[in-house]
């Protein structure tokens, strides 16, 4: 697997790949050209329409259907124009210097990036989901989350954004745990895994989105390098400061 | 040598209950069961007819009173009744609001961002509402505005990516007196600021006034 100049293992963009679940059981991989490849529903695809890559082998026995949100590991002087708008309206409260560490998530429901200021006092991320925000640009929120002694002490939830059926998608901030290698968030029949990337809180998605508290929950599981579950969680999160 | 024995072990153990001790006020300090004993959760009420005035009575309510990460609840005794939480705790359950929970019901908003409406948020009804200081920055929700900075008056906004307070009383000097939940150190009070001239801060303001 290829490294980015952090070090930090970045898997490749790969071939089309669907996951359906067995009855009760293991995760089956569907490529493309398999019988259902007209399935729709079983066909997951990304926020950029790109199919997922593969599930890790260590992950195979987990529940649901889930899907490998992609991650990427850049430097600030590596990322596209649509990348810069996030990192423009920081400015100038915050500076990015060009070599800033940056992890772009992609996943079925939403984008995001996550990186810490030039302080390393602060995290910094923008979120997006397939929905427009007209004058706004792609992002359709920014959080601002400050560390303490490197830790944030509060997930920095938003619950406006909204995905292409008008739906909540509520976005956080997670740490993983020492140990923890992948983060999966179940939630309406499905199951994103996100992938630690550069020792920073992990951006997750969900649409467990409550407007009367202004709150998300997230339904988590880590899991370690070789698929053990070593922790698992439900984070009611709400928005603060 | 016995007895000096029997006295390092009673100096053991009052070390040991005085540590106990600590830990207990440390842990009662960072769960305070404000909200738990007094909040609710009632349904706001809506109003036609809500001025700037009106919000300025509504931020004194919460004027000495406590601040609590995400909260959004508070009685008018004038005491912060939780003090001493951890900052950006939002499950210590303490008294008051943080600075856009603050806002968010000194500017009689709806949970629903789309809605333009005023709501009357009693001062002991939990609620934050949805809005972040970067949301309210960024002028996001129907009823808010981003609005140059020459042009605030009282109870518009100075709000950055991390915090937002509202203008009480414009200075002749240039700075403003803003009323605000500043931070569990401080609580919500009115301080003079200099936000207005700040580059890290936007100018925000509530539409809908009715005077």
């Amino acid at each position: 697997m290829p490294r980015d100049r952090a070090g930090v293992r970045v898997r490749p963009v790969v071939a089309v790949a669907a996951r359906a679940a067995a009855v009760g059981a293991a995760l089956a991989v569907v490529a493309v050209g398999c019988s259902d490849r007209g399935d729709q529903a079983s066909a997951a695809r990304l926020l950029d329409g790109s199919a997922p890559p593969a599930l890790p082998d260590a992950l195979g026995d987990v529940d649901g259907h889930a899907v490998l949100t992609r991650v990427r590991v850049l430097r600030a002087s590596e990322l596209g124009e649509r990348e810069h708008a996030c990192l423009r309206r920081f400015r100038p409260e915050f500076s990015v210097p060009p070599g800033t560490i940056v992890v772009e998530r992609t996943g079925e429901l939403g984008a995001s990036l996550t990186l810490r200021d030039v302080t390393r006092h602060v995290l910094l991320g923008c979120d997006r989901t397939d929905r427009p925000t007209g004058d706004d640009g792609p992002w359709c929120d920014r959080s601002v989350g400050r560390l303490y002694s490197g830790h944030l002490r509060d997930p920095r939830v938003d619950i406006l954004c909204r995905g292409r059926t008008r739906e909540r998608i509520g976005f956080g901030w997670v740490e993983p745990g020492v140990e923890t290698r992948w983060i999966a968030v179940r939630g309406s029949g499905r199951t994103e895994i996100y992938k630690v990337a550069a020792s920073l809180p992990v951006r997750l998605t969900t649409t467990d989105v409550a407007v009367e508290t202004s709150s998300a929950t997230f339904d988590l599981r880590e899991y370690d390098a070789h698929g053990k579950e070593v922790r698992r969680q439900r984070l009611d999160a709400s928005v603060a400061g | 040598m016995t007895a000096l024995s029997r006295t390092s072990r009673i100096v053991t153990a009052a070390l040991v209950v005085a540590a106990a001790l600590g830990a207990a006020s440390g842990a009662w300090a960072y769960h305070t069961r404000f909200v738990a004993n007094n909040c609710n959760t009632n349904a706001p009420q809506y109003t036609s007819y809500f001025t700037r005035d009106g919000s300025i009575t509504v931020a004194l309510y919460a004027q000495y009173e406590g601040y609590q990460w995400a909260g959004g609840c508070w009685n008018d005794n004038d005491v912060d009744d939780s003090p001493g939480d951890p900052t950006e705790d939002p499950n210590t359950g303490g008294e008051g609001g943080d600075c856009s929970g603050f806002t968010f019901k000194v500017w009689r908003e709806s949970l629903t961002e789309s809605d333009a409406q005023a709501w009357q948020w009693n001062k002991l009804r939990f609620v934050h509402g949805p809005y972040t200081a970067a949301r309210f920055k960024n002028g996001d929700g129907a009823p808010n505005v981003t609005y140059g900075k020459v042009g605030l008056i009282r109870m518009d906004a100075l709000a950055s990516s991390s915090h937002i307070g509202m203008i009480y009383v414009k200075n002749a000097d240039g700075t403003d007196q803003i009323v605000e939940a500043k931070g569990e150190a401080y609580g919500t009070s009115v301080w003079t600021r200099t936000y207005r001239g700040d580059s890290n801060y936007g100018g925000v303001r509530r539409l809908g006034w009715s005077a």
